[in-house]
Parts: structure tokens; C-alpha cells; sequence
């Protein structure tokens, strides 16, 4: 067992986080982002981001659960206005398992074409065909993406083109009627295998948590900073307990969510499909809500300046809540994980390494 | 990254569950204090014959000289067979390991891996608990034609793990007069047998008695008994914390493990309260219990290059402090009224949850260090 990060592993963190770094909103008054960001987007594509879960056959470069983790970690971190986790990772998994045509893939990976997963209106699960929902993360998206309940297969529809005024102002979302336009924008393939299908979903959340793990390390990093120089009664606030305590606690469940978030990346090949969701609905709990005291945490060691327009702090707490609720907050993988567990039948004996069985 | 065992790991994991099958203790471990003790021994004598005791330790000192991740292993199995936790001296042997002669080395090592002679760690006084380095305890040098020839020790240790029993204490004392703070601290191998020695148990909140108070009048040691060099104390002390601190070097995360496979086992099983919040209290406890084990495996991961635990150990501690306080907030609320009505192992558990905050440095001395010292935030006054 050996639970670092390879060689590998750590130069595609590095690089990944070069990018994220020059495609970092530079301020408030860039958010929401205007337009597609067709450059921006096409530099991901040359990076090999969006074609992580695509075969080498259809133009992908594929790509282990991890490094879509740690991708989405950096993303996350500068608060990348541009949609990955949907279009890069969730849809096209879900069309490579689909057995969409390889004219379809490479166009995914080459970023001449970008889907939308459509989630139901409560972001908590897939949405079906024929239900209204929400195209998530649909920057500059053709299409969303959505199961029709009785084939299983896949099917492009059109959402509205307005934007959702949502308050996630780093992701687009958008309204799918429950009666949107099919469009055919070629072979998407037939119905998704329900193992194929779990581990889509085990992955989507793996993502999700790495995406959160980011904006967590971002709030902790803001925080430090701040609190280092910002100056009340002749001192730098942070030399006060009171403050370095709450970034302490911060710390904590920062590197605690990052090593779930991990675990739940590895686990998505490695282990059965039932354990993968364990695992990252196990993550996805712990970065959901820690997610969100972190980044309360920052609003609250900026004191005012944190709740004013231009500061980012509110951008992150603002990603964190609408990445929390996407395919269901702590409450609902706590409930799903309580019935996993109390199942009578449940055996976790691929759970690799782990004590508790 | 591959949270998977090695072929080797494998090996280990599958042999020592074969072990754990024959050989783990059937019977719950007695509460009355001397059974208690002796039961302990017994189990820790029989994991060290048959060799799983000091798995990272080095072949040279006694151990097996296994990667750090072996460890991880040996908790996980005992966790999960239900077992009795392994020895908890990692840091005394490390602390000998680290800082002791090559006749020290030879001398205590074997001893101590093997449980035949039983140890003590004198650090906390009455004075000095989160504030170690206001210890008084005091090591006179005993001088003969201006030659230091041995200590003479008068002070007093609190809170002293097992030192009912002890042969030997590793000690904390000032032996250098009018110094203060952190300076003239050394450490010193003290036979607990010796003239001068007063051992009194304290009984817990929950009616145990491992932790004692020792009283040292006027006893002597070898000069011979002093650790590294004198007035190197408090360095030492240090080196050792990150061992104290990691839960990776000891057996909590076994006996969470254990505690939480019972809870699951009686929930599927339709004995304890079903309300849903409850429920996702257990499972929240899962959740927080996974987060500590992924955090022990990285933990052990970094440290397969043989370097020494630093200040992080620090953040493991505080994980380390949650999860044992969720699960057994949820532990005691899922059992209802039960533990209430008969003073037994559940409050022992309730209250060694709330203890975990306070020893082997508060969660609040934790968060200092994670502030300071990982995360750099400017200290008060510099």
C-alpha cells in the first residue's frame, strides 16, 4: 500500500495547477464569465483534460480516477470558470460507456464539442427524458445530456439558452424543459450497463470532491493570508488564538477530505463497483460538509471585507454550496451509506486495506 | 497511488488474520485493574512470540524492519477480528532507538519489544501538563572527585500510564539547577524499583486505575541511566511527540474500528434505536472513522522514505480526536438507556473519547502547532 502520489501523478497536479493558475478569474468583475471561453477551453483540451475519459482509440488520452481528482482539485482551487467535471468527465464517461460512435468521442476530447449532463432540479440525481432538469456546467454546451428511463440510452436535448441567474457564479447551468428538443448530433449508443453505470456515478462524485477539496484549500489559503497581515489592535490578527484555532480545524478537515477524495478517485478501477460508491459517497459526505464550514471559516477570518462584492471569498463559499448539493449533499449520502451498511447481505470484502468490514 | 497491499502486504494481512483466527483472546478484557493488566500483558507476550510486535521497527533494534505500512495492516486486522490493541510503546522504543547508547540499545530494546519488562513514560506533573516545559521535577548530578556519578531524583509525575506495574520510567527532570523552561531538561532510565519511588493509582472518572501519580524522593540513578547528553531533554521529548501524536504509531484506530463493527453488528442485528437521525449518526461515524484511516495510510505512506513524524502528527491527532468523539457520542445514543442503567465499558469509552482532547497534548496545544508551525501564522510578541 502506498497511498502518495507517483511521479506521474504529481506533474500532471503541477501542470494542471500551471493552467488553473493562468485561467484563474482575476477578480469578481469577471464573474460571471462572459461567452464560451472557446481559447480558454481549447488550452484545456490541449493539456489532455478533456479526453481523460475517453479511449486512446477515439482520440482520448485515459486517464486513472486519481488524475481526475487531482485535476479537479487544481480546477477547483483557482476557481476555473470553465466547465470540466460536466462535459470532461461525467458525460463523456457516460457516453464512452454508452458505446457512443468514435466521431462522437473525438469530438469530445478535441473540445469541438461540449455536453451537458442534465441533472434532475434538485442537482441531487440524473435527470431522465421527459423530466424537467438542469444542464449542468453547460459553458458554451451544445446540448445536454439525458437517460431516456426505458431504453437506458443516451440522448442529446437542447436547453434553454439563457442562462440560470444561479449563484454559483463559475458555473452555468441551464433550464431543460421537460420537453426539450431531442437534437441528433450523431451516435450516441445504446443502453448504459447498470455496473458502468455506478461507476460513472462513483467517479461524477469522486470529481465533484476533488472540485471541493480546491475550493476548501483556496479558502484556507485566502484565510492565512489575510489574517497574516491584516493588522487590529497593533497585530496581525492571526498571532490571535482565537483565529489560528479556526484555521487549524480548517487544516484539519482540509487534508481529510483531500484523502477521501483521493481514496474515492483510486477506488473508482480498483475495486467492485459497489465498494467504488461506497467510497465515493463516503468522500463525497466529508467534503460536502466540510466544504462548507471551511469556507464559512474563510468568510468568517475576513471579517466584513468578506462580504462584499469584490472580495472572492463569497465566489468560493458560493462554488462550495452548489458543488455540495450536486448528486446529494451529506444528508443524502448519509442516508444512502446507512442503508449500504445495514444491509444484511452487504459485504465489503474487496474494501482494500481497510479495517472496518 | 495504490491503496491496495502489495503482494508481500498481502502475505502479512492473510497470515496474521490466520493468527488472530487461533489466537485472539475469546473474552472481553476484564475491567478489574490487575486483571486487566495482566490480560494485556499475556496478549502483547503472545504477539511479540510470534513476531508481530515492532513490525517498522528496525531489524538492528529488535524489530522486523518492515515499511511503515505494516502497522496500518496490524491495526486494520485487529480492528477488524474484534482483538485486544497491540503495545503502545512505539515512543519510549523510539526514543531509546534514537537517543540511547549502543548499551542502552542493548540493554532495554529487547525488554521492552517483547513485554517482558513493562515501561513507563514520566513526562506530565501536576504543574506541568499542557505546559511541559514548566516541569520541576529535578535530577541533582551526585558528584564523586568532580565526576557526575549518578542523579538524585525529588519531584512528582502525574497521570503515568501504567506505572502501577512499570519496571522502568523514561523521565522527564531538571537537572540542571535554576534553569527554566525548556533548557537544563534531561531524560533519564529509571528503574521504578528504586529507594525513593512512591507509585499510587488514580481512579478515573469511569472507576479504572491505568494512569497513577509517582512520587520520586530522593531516589537515585546511575549516571549511567541518562539518556543522550544532559540538558538534551527536551529535545528528545520532541522527537518523540510526532510518534505520541500519530495515531498511525498507535492502536486507536483498531479499537474505533472494532468499536464501530459492533455498533453495525447490533444495528443489523435490530438492538439498538432506529430513529434516522441516529442512523446517519452511525454512518456519520463510518464516514469520520474512513477519513482517520485514509489520513493513518498517508500519514504512514510519507513516511517510507525513514523520516520522522514533524509537527503534522499534529493534525492526525485532531482527526484522530473527532472521530473517537462522534463515534462515541453516537455510540452512546444509539445504545439509549442501556449504558445509563448499568456503570460499565460503554462510559469507560464515553469518557476515554472526551479524555482523547486532553492527553498526549490538548486539541487546543494541537491546534497551536497546526497553526504555528504547519500553516506559519505569526506567534503573539514576534
Amino acid at each position: 500500500m502506498d497511498a502518495s502520489l507517483t511521479e506521474e501523478q504529481q506533474a500532471l497536479r503541477d501542470s494542471v495547477a500551471r493552467l488553473a493558475a493562468d485561467l484563474a478569474p482575476p477578480s469578481t468583475a469577471q464573474l460571471p464569465p462572459a461567452g464560451a471561453g472557446e481559447s480558454e477551453w481549447a488550452q484545456l483540451a490541449e493539456m489532455g483534460l478533456l479526453g481523460m475519459r475517453i479511449p486512446e482509440s477515439a482520440g482520448g488520452m485515459p486517464v486513472s480516477g486519481v488524475e481526475v481528482v487531482l485535476a479537479a482539485e487544481e480546477l477547483g482551487k483557482r476557481l476555473v470558470p470553465l466547465p470540466f467535471i460536466g462535459p470532461a468527465i461525467i458525460a463523456s464517461s457516460l457516453l464512452a460507456a454508452g458505446g457512443a460512435s468514435a466521431e462522437v468521442l473525438e469530438s469530445l476530447a478535441s473540445g469541438q464539442r461540449r455536453l451537458a449532463p442534465v441533472l434532475d432540479p434538485t442537482l441531487a440525481r440524473f435527470a431522465s427524458r421527459g423530466e424537467a432538469g438542469v444542464a449542468w456546467e453547460a459553458r458554451g454546451a451544445e446540448a445536454g445530456l439525458v437517460i431516456e428511463r426505458d431504453s437506458g440510452r443516451l440522448l442529446a436535448v437542447r436547453p434553454r439558452a439563457d442562462r440560470l441567474n444561479g449563484v454559483d457564479l463559475t458555473r452555468e447551468l441551464r433550464v431543460v424543459e421537460a420537453a426539450a428538443e431531442i437534437i441528433d448530433i450523431g451516435d450516441l449508443g445504446g443502453a448504459l450497463p447498470p455496473e458502468a453505470m455506478e461507476r460513472t456515478l462513483a467517479l461524477a462524485l469522486a470529481a465533484i470532491c476533488g472540485d471541493l477539496v480546491g475550493v476548501m484549500q483556496a479558502a484556507l489559503d485566502l484565510s492565512v493570508a489575510y489574517v497574516s497581515t491584516r493588522v487590529q489592535f497593533g497585530v496581525p490578527v492571526g498571532t490571535f488564538q482565537a483565529v489560528q484555532h479556526l484555521a487549524a480545524e480548517a487544516q484539519v478537515s482540509t487534508e481529510a477530505a483531500r484523502g477521501l477524495a483521493w481514496y474515492a478517485g483510486w477506488a473508482v478501477e480498483e475495486l467492485d463497483a459497489h465498494a467504488a460508491l461506497l467510497a465515493a459517497r463516503t468522500a463525497k459526505a466529508y467534503c460536502s460538509e466540510h466544504a462548507r464550514e471551511v469556507t464559512e471559516t474563510a468568510l468568517q477570518l475576513h471579517g466584513g471585507v468578506a462580504f462584499t462584492w469584490e472580495h472572492m471569498a463569497h465566489v468560493l463559499v458560493r462554488r462550495a454550496l452548489v458543488g455540495r448539493q450536486t448528486l446529494g449533499d451529506e444528508h443524502a449520502q448519509l442516508d444512502a451509506i446507512a442503508a449500504l451498511r445495514s444491509a444484511r447481505s452487504y459485504s465489503l470484502s474487496s474494501q482494500v486495506g481497510a479495517g472496518v468490514r | 497511488m495504490d491503496f491496495r497491499d502489495s503482494p508481500e502486504e498481502r502475505d502479512f494481512r492473510s497470515q496474521f488474520r490466520g493468527w488472530l483466527t487461533e489466537h485472539a483472546p475469546g473474552e472481553p478484557i476484564p475491567v478489574e485493574p490487575e486483571a486487566r493488566a495482566a490480560f494485556l500483558l499475556a496478549w502483547h507476550r503472545r504477539l511479540y512470540a510470534a513476531g508481530y510486535v515492532g513490525l517498522s521497527f528496525p531489524v538492528e533494534s529488535g524489530g522486523r524492519g518492515l515499511p511503515p505500512t505494516y502497522e496500518a495492516i496490524f491495526n486494520d486486522e485487529l480492528g477488524a477480528a474484534g482483538a485486544p490493541p497491540g503495545p503502545a510503546f512505539g515512543h519510549i522504543a523510539n526514543a531509546i532507538r534514537l537517543h540511547g547508547s549502543e548499551e542502552q540499545r542493548r540493554r532495554h530494546l529487547p525488554g521492552l519489544l517483547s513485554s517482558q519488562v513493562r515501561w513507563c513514560q514520566g513526562f506530565s506533573e501536576p504543574g506541568a501538563g499542557s505546559d511541559l516545559a514548566n516541569l520541576s521535577t529535578r535530577a541533582q548530578a551526585v558528584e564523586m572527585n568532580g565526576a557526575v556519578t549518578g542523579y538524585r531524583i525529588t519531584g512528582q509525575k502525574i497521570w503515568t500510564s501504567e506505572a502501577v506495574g512499570a519496571d522502568w520510567c523514561l523521565l522527564l527532570a531538571r537537572s540542571e539547577p535554576g534553569s527554566c523552561r525548556h533548557h537544563g531538561i534531561s531524560v533519564l532510565l529509571v528503574p521504578m524499583r528504586t529507594p525513593g519511588i512512591d507509585c499510587r493509582a488514580i481512579v478515573t472518572a469511569s472507576g479504572t486505575r491505568e494512569f497513577a501519580e509517582v512520587f520520586f524522593d530522593g531516589a537515585e540513578v546511575d549516571a549511567a541511566n541518562l539518556l543522550g547528553r544532559p540538558g538534551q531533554g527536551w529535545a528528545i521529548a520532541m522527537s518523540l511527540l510526532g510518534y505520541e501524536r500519530g495515531p498511525a504509531d498507535i492502536g486507536w484506530v483498531s479499537r474505533f474500528a472494532r468499536t464501530l463493527r459492533l455498533l453495525e453488528d447490533q444495528a443489523r442485528a435490530g438492538s439498538l434505536r432506529t430513529e434516522p437521525a441516529l442512523r446517519a449518526a452511525l454512518a456519520k461515524a463510518y464516514v469520520d472513522l474512513r477519513a482517520l484511516q485514509v489520513q493513518v495510510q498517508r500519514t504512514l505512506s510519507s513516511r517510507m522514505d525513514g523520516s520522522t513524524p514533524g509537527p503534522e502528527g499534529s493534525i492526525d491527532k485532531l482527526l484522530m480526536t473527532r472521530t473517537d468523539q462522534s463515534l462515541h457520542r453516537a455510540m452512546m445514543d444509539l445504545r439509549g438507556a442501556e449504558p445509563l442503567l448499568e456503570d460499565g465499558l460503554d462510559l469507560d469509552l464515553y469518557f476515554w473519547s472526551r479524555a482523547q482532547s486532553i492527553f498526549g497534548g490538548t486539541s487546543q496545544i494541537q491546534r497551536d502547532i497546526v497553526a504555528q508551525r504547519v500553516l506559519k501564522l505569526p506567534r503573539a510578541g514576534k
